[in-house]
């Protein structure tokens, strides 16, 4: 018996090739061009930011107004012009919650629905490209509600200084929002991907993310008024307001805080962001060792 | 009545064309006579074909013309849908049921009553060679045994048309002939069967009744051989292999009907327009000559070849 | 086939999806949660323990009649099983109140059932029963507003409902202007009689209600207008 191949044209591409180690930018290109894609994704939350912009900054400029702070004594005005800051941090991280529910909380959960594993693993993308790729996409959607809008606010905020000296005292807050956007960027990445690693249904994955947040969230915060108040850093949004309280030395007067220690409140965050990341990364291997492909 | 009519239907998703200006009726079905049979509707991926089953079936409505079933619209009519059979071209269904209860709860839907539906299921799955895995879950399935579950679904409340989008995909070869023999008796026992499918060797297998479809539009509907006939754009081909295939040659040489010929060393390829004169002045050629004929055929008198000249694909 | 009992053959089967899948399990446990937290902070002597509780069975509403419904007719127009029911003589309306019959009361038990619970643990008496019917209430009306939006962005149904409720309803719904009647978890605190005096003379319970039943009608017919024009 004997074989002929023909030459029908193809030629095998021998240009040149993206390294191995290099490839999950390949995936934080693909992650970042599809969360912009629809309205339902990435869009709502941005749209949003951009509108907590807005406000936090007109209320930044009206505080920094001649008028405004002839109505009080200056240094009051001066005061919540500070606040500002803080206060806009809390409602940026809602916006990174809408974008946890319709991005982040399902994206493994959705490729292994929809076999989208087959396609990385078929590939010689590895377990830990995948993880880079996704982590590296979504911290930058992310990091663009949680850090750039902050950090523009925290230039606004200098720009409105009247003074050389006013603007020197006021120059640590853009360390303060950096490292507090820094810290958000990773908990709204991680931990949501996480989530998604851990149920492999994606409307059951950000199901089960948005209970986790909002329902067991609030009962921590809840039992931490009432027993323990280090319970409530189990609560994300708590302990990320306690870091913020604690960067930018202000307190909330009004509404339910509890007084979470702020050791705790950075150990809640470190110890949800490892167990996060191990769930994924258990997930991701297990797919890789144990086969891939869709559920249907 | 008409089993299908369309006419002049067009269908829009947006800005992307379905299917543009169809015009097109079946051969009629008469209820206990049996008329029905199965079309073959061929067409490139992206054709159209799948638009045009979902037309029939009532999932879509026509932006533009009409399209009636039975004389009816199946899209407002529910009657009219209550005699179609429709099996989609993807896999999905509802996994967590076992196979035996997907197609009794589609039976019901379909308005068999309640006390039959579990025993019409039990025999269209029995009929798809689906007996031993009926109380399975579907999730379960192969891309196989999922298909003959989609065809027990659609044939198990006895409808009086079956519209199959793309029936034997994934189907191995075993299983194919089996559902190519059912659909072919359901279609002698008087059902209308229209069959989707872009793969030329089931639909020729299955029928001789095709409908090609390209680019959203009809370009041909009838027996394949007939179109065939039709289609004087393109010379017949006729292929002779015999001991001496020059002195077909010299015999045939001024033809006027022959537009090519072709030869080797056993064989003699013929390209005419007119191909029962050519028959005939080859057989006078091969008596007058005493000629050892081995084969003789015609390659592009099958469905393959009909329908690339009619897409204008090159093969 | 009447519509009727294709409906119930389509409630029929969402049932035993619900059943045989993941999200029954999922809801359980959601459930459960309270009754967890109860049983925390059950000694802890806190007066405001039940408005507390009900302030999380009202989370607890917002996440699990959602992931019910939304899943369930997302899913089916996602996966484009509704190719199968089209294509049968079953009116379109029907595919989502067999749903709804199937999927809402479910919803609407593990809540309940978690807030009595988690009453009776935490405070040792069974929940007043006005705030169960409103818990009731309010379940129903959310599962019908995660239908319709279900069925507008089947992609992100239960994102979108969670969204809906967490960053236009809540705040609304605390607002004090008449905007606060487009509210589903205001109208809830209404009958639940969670508010204070002062609030609830502003906020009679008769009118909550019927505002409710009118919201319910306003997403059922988006629903519906919505489901008639899905395209298969």
């Amino acid at each position: 018996m004997s074989g002929t191949i023909h030459d029908l044209g193809y030629q095998r591409y021998t240009g040149a090739r993206r390294p191995t180690s290099a490839r999950w930018r390949v995936i934080v290109r693909h992650q970042l061009t599809t969360a912009w894609r629809t309205w339902w994704r990435f869009k709502s939350a941005f749209g949003l930011a951009v509108i907590i912009s807005f406000i936090a900054g007109g209320l930044l400029y009206l505080a920094s107004d001649k008028l405004i702070r002839s109505l009080g004594s200056g240094s009051i005005a001066v005061t919540f012009a500070d606040g500002v800051i803080p206060m806009a941090m809390t409602w940026y991280h809602r916006a990174a919650f809408l974008a946890t529910l319709t991005i982040t909380a399902s994206v493994v959960a959705g490729d292994l629905q929809s076999g989208a594993f087959t396609l990385y693993f078929a590939r010689s993308v590895r377990p830990r490209d995948y993880v880079l790729g996704k982590l590296g996409g979504l911290a930058i959607l992310t990091a663009i509600l949680t850090f750039a809008g902050p950090l523009l606010l925290a230039g606004l905020r200098l720009g409105l200084c009247e003074s050389t000296e006013e603007l020197v005292a006021t120059l640590p807050v853009l360390g303060k929002v950096a490292i507090l956007g820094a810290i958000a960027t990773i908990v709204y990445t991680v931990v949501p991907l996480g989530f998604s690693a851990l149920v492999t249904d994606r409307r059951y994955a950000l199901a089960v993310w948005a209970a986790y947040y909002l329902v067991l969230g609030s009962m921590a915060l809840l039992a931490g008024l009432v027993a323990n108040h280090g319970l409530a850093a189990l609560d994300l949004p708590s302990a990320l307001e306690r870091i913020t309280l604690a960067l930018f030395d202000v307190q909330f007067v009004r509404g339910k805080h509890a007084d979470i220690p702020l050791a705790t409140a950075i150990a809640s965050l470190s110890i949800h962001v490892v167990v996060a990341l191990g769930i994924l990364g258990w997930r991701v291997r297990s797919v890789r060792t144990g086969g891939v492909g869709g559920s249907g | 009545m008409t089993a299908i009519k369309a006419e002049n239907c067009s269908k829009w998703y947006g800005q992307i064309l379905g299917i543009s200006n169809v015009t097109w009726t079946t051969p009629g079905t008469t209820p206990g006579r049996l008329t029905g049979g199965v079309v073959g509707l061929l067409g490139p991926n992206g054709a159209g074909k799948s638009t045009l089953m979902k037309l029939m079936a009532g999932l879509l409505r026509p932006s533009r013309g009409a399209l009636t079933v039975f004389g009816a619209s199946p899209y407002d009519d529910l009657e009219v849908r209550r005699r179609i059979g429709y099996t989609p071209e993807h896999e999905k269904a509802w996994d967590e049921l076992t196979a035996l209860e997907l197609v009794t709860v589609m039976a019901r839907l379909a308005g068999t009553p309640r006390t039959r539906a579990r025993d019409a299921a039990a025999a269209a799955l029995d009929a798809m060679g689906m007996t031993d895995a009926m109380h399975r879950r579907v999730r379960g399935f192969s891309k196989g045994m999922r298909q003959r579950t989609k065809l027990a679904t659609a044939i198990a409340h006895g409808p009086d048309l079956l519209l199959l989008d793309e029936p034997l995909t994934g189907v191995d070869p075993v299983a194919r002939a089996e559902i190519i023999e059912r659909i072919r008796a359901l279609g002698a026992a008087g059902k209308t069967i229209i069959v989707s499918s872009h793969v030329l060797y089931e639909i020729e297998a299955l029928t001789s009744e095709i409908v090609v479809i390209h680019r959203g539009q009809v370009l041909a509907e009838g027996n394949v051989f007939e179109i065939r006939r039709l289609i004087d754009k393109h010379p017949h081909r006729i292929r002779v292999e015999c001991d001496r295939p020059r002195a077909i040659v010299r015999a045939l040489a001024e033809a006027d009907h022959l537009s090519k010929i072709s030869i080797d060393a056993t064989s003699v390829t013929l390209e005419t327009r007119d191909p029962d004169r050519c028959y005939d002045q080859l057989a006078a050629a091969v008596l007058d000559g005493g000629l050892v004929v081995r084969s003789l055929g015609s390659p592009d008198n099958n469905l393959g070849a009909v329908f690339d000249y009619l897409t204008g694909t090159p093969r | 086939m009447t519509a009727m009992s294709a409906m119930i053959t389509i409630a029929w089967v969402a049932l035993v999806r619900l059943v045989r899948g993941r999200a029954l399990w999922i809801a359980l446990v959601m459930a459960l949660l309270p009754i967890g937290y109860a049983l925390v902070v059950r000694d802890g002597g806190r007066p405001d323990l039940p408005a507390d509780l009900f302030a999380v069975e009202q989370l607890l509403l917002v996440v699990v009649p959602p992931m019910l419904l939304a899943a369930a007719i997302g899913d089916e127009l996602e996966d484009r099983t509704t190719a199968y029911l089209w294509s049968r003589p079953v009116p379109r309306w029907s595919v989502l109140a067999g749903k709804l019959v199937a999927l809402a009361p479910i919803a609407i038990v593990l809540v309940l059932a978690s807030w009595i619970v988690a009453g009776l643990v935490g405070s040792g008496s069974a929940p007043p029963l006005g705030t169960v019917a409103a818990l009731a209430a309010g379940g129903l009306v959310i599962a019908i507003v995660a239908m319709g939006l279900a069925t507008l962005v089947p992609k992100h149904g239960i994102a979108l409902t969670v969204t809906y409720f967490l960053f236009l309803d809540l705040p609304i719904g605390a607002l004090p202007a008449s905007l606060r009647y487009l509210s589903v978890t205001h109208h809830v605190r209404t009958l639940a009689g969670t508010k204070t005096a002062a609030l609830a003379q502003l906020d009679p319970q008769g009118p909550a209600v019927l505002a409710l039943a009118l919201i319910a009608c306003g997403w059922s017919a988006i629903a519906l207008w919505r489901i008639r024009r899905i395209e298969a």
